[in-house]
């Protein structure tokens, strides 16, 4: 690298001050004194979400259109408040919106499997369902006072009295026949045995082989014929049985339906608009009498077998309310914070029994389709889609219009266990999915489904104008939110102060962000200065401190990179001038941290076939915008310089030290002047460092992390002592974004440092050089001794040199 | 219910298919509170089913189908069996909840020996059902030296 001597201080000076931000630019203050108050605690109410009148004019519109697939998505980044003004929104719209019934899950007598869902003007399924549990009670009663009165039993035992008669006939028939026969007929655990009796005993063989043939066949002969007689008569028996049964069954019937009719007859009025419901009644009805015997088995089994067994239970008669509403004349709005398959759409729950998983109706769950149902739902997009089939499940509701509970095993086909299929209920609902744009965008162009449902896009604006109005209106919304948190008033310094911050927040001077996390943050942040200090009043002094304490959380990082740098381990110059070197500004951003350093950025140029290497590029460092910056400032050179000529050079540019990915185009200005210098011969100026890109025809073009840039720049050159030469060069455009930390703003006032706006590369090279770029003259040439001159004569002196060793390679080649 | 008189060193219950096991049972732990013994219980086979199989002809008619059977040897052998094995269970399960010991035989006419090889020529008392009088195998307990303790058994 050749050193030059340091460009004439006059005519650096007189560059400088054109191009030099007014004090006043780098910092908007603000200033509350128009609005007339002190403390925080004398401003009036204003609830308004600033500068979001579009999205809610779109959340509105969403949710008040009756026709299908308006779901809103409401587009924002996290704690911009959108949670809030989705649900502020919704419960205004809920209010008088025609309340959904309510619905209630019953036992399905004919496919038990396939749970019945009824409707019920809203309010009323809560009634209902204490109804039935109350005729439960009822019939617990009256079932086992039904079969226990008088009147039951003496039929009863009249039943019992005839069938036993019956039975007792024909055996009496029998055993006189078999007497008179002297045939016995003896018990036996499965049966009858019949044998040959004298005196009572059975006749031992002796004596039957004394008997005379004729006797020993009479008795043969008897035990056959008794025999066919017992088996036509155990044929008879069962018949009996069954006739006996049936007597009593209808006995039952009887009894009980006159109990049932009592019970039920009050229900039935009480719900007769309902034709659904008094059906429902007249089979609970006709299920009681056909089962009622079955009812006093259950009620006394007991221990682990009592639910295996075939008993029936008063529970199948239970309501499941699946959801209710209270009667008050607005719609529900739910927000649901942990969106998962089961809490969107409701789950099947089951119990074990003797190691068994069983369910039934009464185990049905709703979920927030089902709570929100004719009202408004709130999901977090990104926790939907996080959930297993949580966002297939949402859609298929929404499709539908239908709420079908079922087991995702089994909507999936990867279950074959037999479970519930209960009726789907019909939805009515309006969704607001809240989430990141870069959601919104990916599910427009990757779910074809997406743009069928959520036809509304709610896009929160991240900032506003910083007008007299919006700075204003600011002011009313953060003493709201003072006064809704119950925090200590702030002065009106200490307001001023926030407001200043939240266009630094919105990385803007001349805007305000919207973000109300931030401006929660800092309101929290700066009430604990407060009472850290005892004050019972925030002063401007407690933002300042919560401002620096929050930068202070998070700048190890920052600060290990100023002591890098301190100590020479990254090389930055802060005075001097060098030829091909330039101090760069990079911006490190995660989020919260987020700051801006120097980077040394030098450039080579010597004899070429018209290359700009990329060094960053050609070791895979460098992003794709970098990339295309460097191949704009390589069309720039060569569309700037000697255009007869062949461009002859070959450039190397370099982000040293740099051992990290390079991303983004705001170097390219730099990354030019270097190039610029190398080829010119021109020291660069190392007090100043330079951000900005550029375009084809040298327009220097608006970039990110401005105020963070400066005031990277500015820590490295306080460390090591400003002495009024040192400073920064950003493009114009940028001024409107300045909105620096106090004391860089104080420390240009004072003259020791300094922020150099311009529009054009010249611009920043004659600052950075000291020296007038020159602009083409009349006669097609720059001005002698400018930066551009010296460039385009050494490009041109390159194509010369080029030219000649064409002309000594020409023979070879010929004779080859 | 026959009061017992006099010290026994041997107590048997005389069992049978249908006889009332738990008053027989309650009997035999009186007697055993006043006077500790070995205790035996005997299961008397009911003759009946044997001389009924030796029988040409005899049927037996099934409960549940009403289909005949001949009645044969073994079907009278598993009957008493079955009786046997369910009579020991329900007065095994008596004697372990009473934690008591004892000894269960099957008592046949065709084995009257064992009666006297129980008793080891010593007085036992025999405590049996008042029905047992009545069957024939009662007759196998006359002429030992043992007496006989008569539970009514007309609560059944």
């Amino acid at each position: 690298m050749v050193l030059r001597p340091e460009p004439s201080a006059e005519g650096m000076d007189m560059a400088q001050n054109s191009f030099e931000v007014r004090v006043e630019d780098l910092r908007r203050t603000c200033d509350l004194s128009a609005m007339n108050f002190e403390r925080s605690d004398e401003l009036g109410e204003l609830r308004q979400h600033l500068g979001q009148e579009r999205a809610i004019d779109a959340i509105r519109f969403g949710l008040q259109i009756a026709s299908e697939g308006y779901n809103i998505f409401v587009l924002g980044p996290p704690g911009s408040h959108r949670h809030g003004l989705a649900e502020e929104i919704a419960a205004e719209l809920a209010v008088g919106r025609p309340a959904d019934p309510d619905w209630v899950y019953v036992n399905n007598f004919a496919a038990p499997k396939e749970p019945r869902a009824m409707a019920f003007p809203a309010g009323q399924g809560k009634a209902f369902q204490d109804d039935m549990r109350a005729l439960i009670e009822d019939l617990r009663f009256a079932i086992p006072a039904a079969f226990e009165s008088d009147d039951y039993r003496s039929q009863l035992k009249a039943i019992e009295s005839g069938t036993e008669q019956a039975a007792s006939e024909l055996t009496k028939e029998l055993e006189s026949e078999a007497e008179k026969e002297q045939i016995g007929i003896m018990q036996t655990p499965t049966g009858y045995v019949l044998a040959p009796i004298k005196n009572g005993k059975v006749l031992d063989e002796k004596d039957f082989r004394k008997l005379p043939d004729e006797e020993k066949e009479r008795i043969q002969e008897a035990i056959r014929r008794i025999g066919q007689r017992m088996q036509e008569q155990f044929e008879q028996v069962p018949r009996l049985h069954k006739r006996h049964r049936e007597q009593v069954r209808e006995l039952d019937r009887t009894v009980i339906s006159h109990a049932v009719s009592l019970l039920l007859a009050d229900l039935k009025n009480k719900y007769s608009a309902l034709d659904e419901v008094v059906g429902y009644l007249d089979e609970v009805a006709a299920d009681i009498i056909d089962n009622a015997r079955s009812f006093l088995q259950s009620e006394q089994a007991a221990g682990p077998f009592a639910a295996m067994g075939q008993a029936r239970s008063f529970a199948q008669y239970e309501v499941n309310l699946i959801r209710g509403t209270a009667a008050d004349g607005s719609a529900p709005v739910v927000y649901e914070p942990n969106p998962s398959y089961h809490n969107i759409l409701g789950k099947i729950e089951y119990r074990v029994e003797m190691g068994a998983l069983v369910t039934d109706f009464r185990m049905l769950r709703g979920g927030a389709l089902h709570r929100a149902n004719g009202g408004f739902l709130i999901l977090d997009v990104r926790r939907v889609l996080g959930r297993p089939f949580a966002w297939e499940a949402l859609k298929q509701a929404l499709l539908t219009n239908e709420i079908r509970i079922e087991s995702p095993e089994e909507t999936y086909g990867l279950a074959s266990t037999s479970t519930l299929q209960p009726e789907p209920i019909p939805l009515n609902i309006k969704v607001l999915l809240i989430g990141e744009r870069l959601l919104f965008y990916l599910l427009s162009i990757y779910d074809p489904e997406f743009s069928e449902l959520f036809k509304v896009a709610a896009d929160l604006e991240d900032d506003v104008k910083r007008d007299a109005d919006n700075v204003a209106a600011l002011a009313l919304v953060a003493a709201d939110r003072i006064r809704q948190r119950g925090l200590l008033p702030f002065a009106r310094p200490a307001l001023e102060r926030v407001i200043e911050e939240m266009s630094r927040t919105a990385q803007d001077g001349e805007r305000l962000s919207t973000h109300m996390q931030s401006l929660d943050d800092q309101l929290d942040e700066a009430q604990h200065w407060a009472r850290q200090r005892k004050s019972d009043l925030v002063e401007r002094e407690d933002v300042d401190k919560a401002i620096v304490q929050g930068i202070r959380r998070l700048d190890r990082a920052q600060t290990r990179l100023l002591e890098a740098i301190e100590r020479d381990l990254v090389l930055i110059d802060t005075e001097g001038a060098r030829v091909g070197q330039v101090n760069g500004l990079a911006i490190v951003d995660f989020g919260k941290l987020r700051f801006g350093h120097p980077v040394r950025i030098t450039a080579t140029t010597r004899l070429g076939s018209g290359e700009v290497v990329d060094v960053e590029r050609e070791v895979e460092l460098g992003g794709a915008i970098h990339s295309k910056g460097m191949l704009i400032l390589s069309s720039a050179l060569s569309a700037r310089y000697a255009t007869d000529s062949p461009l002859s050079l070959r450039a190397s540019v370099v982000f040293e030290q740099s051992y990290g990915g390079v991303e983004g185009d705001s170097a390219s200005v730099a990354e030019f002047c270097a190039l610029l210098s190398s080829l010119s011969g021109l020291p660069v100026r190392q007090n100043l460092a330079v951000t900005g890109s550029v375009n084809q025809h040298g327009r220097v073009q608006v970039i990110g992390g401005v105020n963070e840039k400066i005031e990277g720049y500015f820590e490295v050159c306080r460390k090591r002592g400003l002495d009024g030469t040192h400073g920064v060069i950003v493009p114009l455009e940028n001024v409107g974004h300045l909105m620096l930390r106090q004391e860089v703003a104080e420390a240009v006032a004072r003259g020791e440092f300094h922020v150099y706006g311009v529009r054009y590369i010249d611009e920043a090279v004659s600052l950075l050089t000291g020296v007038e770029a020159g602009e083409r003259g009349d006669d097609g040439e720059f001005p002698e001794g400018s930066v551009n001159r010296r460039v385009e004569e050494q490009l041109l002196a390159y194509a010369e040199q080029r030219k000649k060793f064409a002309k000594q390679e020409e023979p070879n080649d010929a004779g080859n | 219910m026959t009061p017992a008189t006099e010290q026994h060193s041997r107590v048997f219950i005389a069992l049978t298919e249908s006889c009332p096991v738990p008053r027989l049972w309650q009997a035999a732990l009186e007697q055993l509170r006043e006077s500790p013994a070995e205790l035996t219980a005997l299961f008397v086979v009911d003759e009946r089913w044997y001389r009924a199989a030796e029988l040409p002809g005899t049927l037996e008619i099934s409960r549940l189908s009403a289909a005949p059977f001949a009645f044969t040897r073994e079907r009278a052998e598993a009957i008493c069996r079955e009786a046997a094995a369910r009579t020991r269970r329900d007065i095994e399960r008596m004697a372990a909840e009473a934690r008591l010991r004892l000894r269960f035989e099957v008592l046949r006419e065709a084995t009257p020996a064992l009666l006297a090889d129980l008793l080891a020529g010593e007085q036992g008392l025999v405590i049996a059902s008042s029905q047992f009088r009545l069957q024939p195998a009662y007759t196998l307990f006359e002429g030992l030296r043992c007496r006989v303790l008569l539970v009514d058994d007309d609560e059944r």
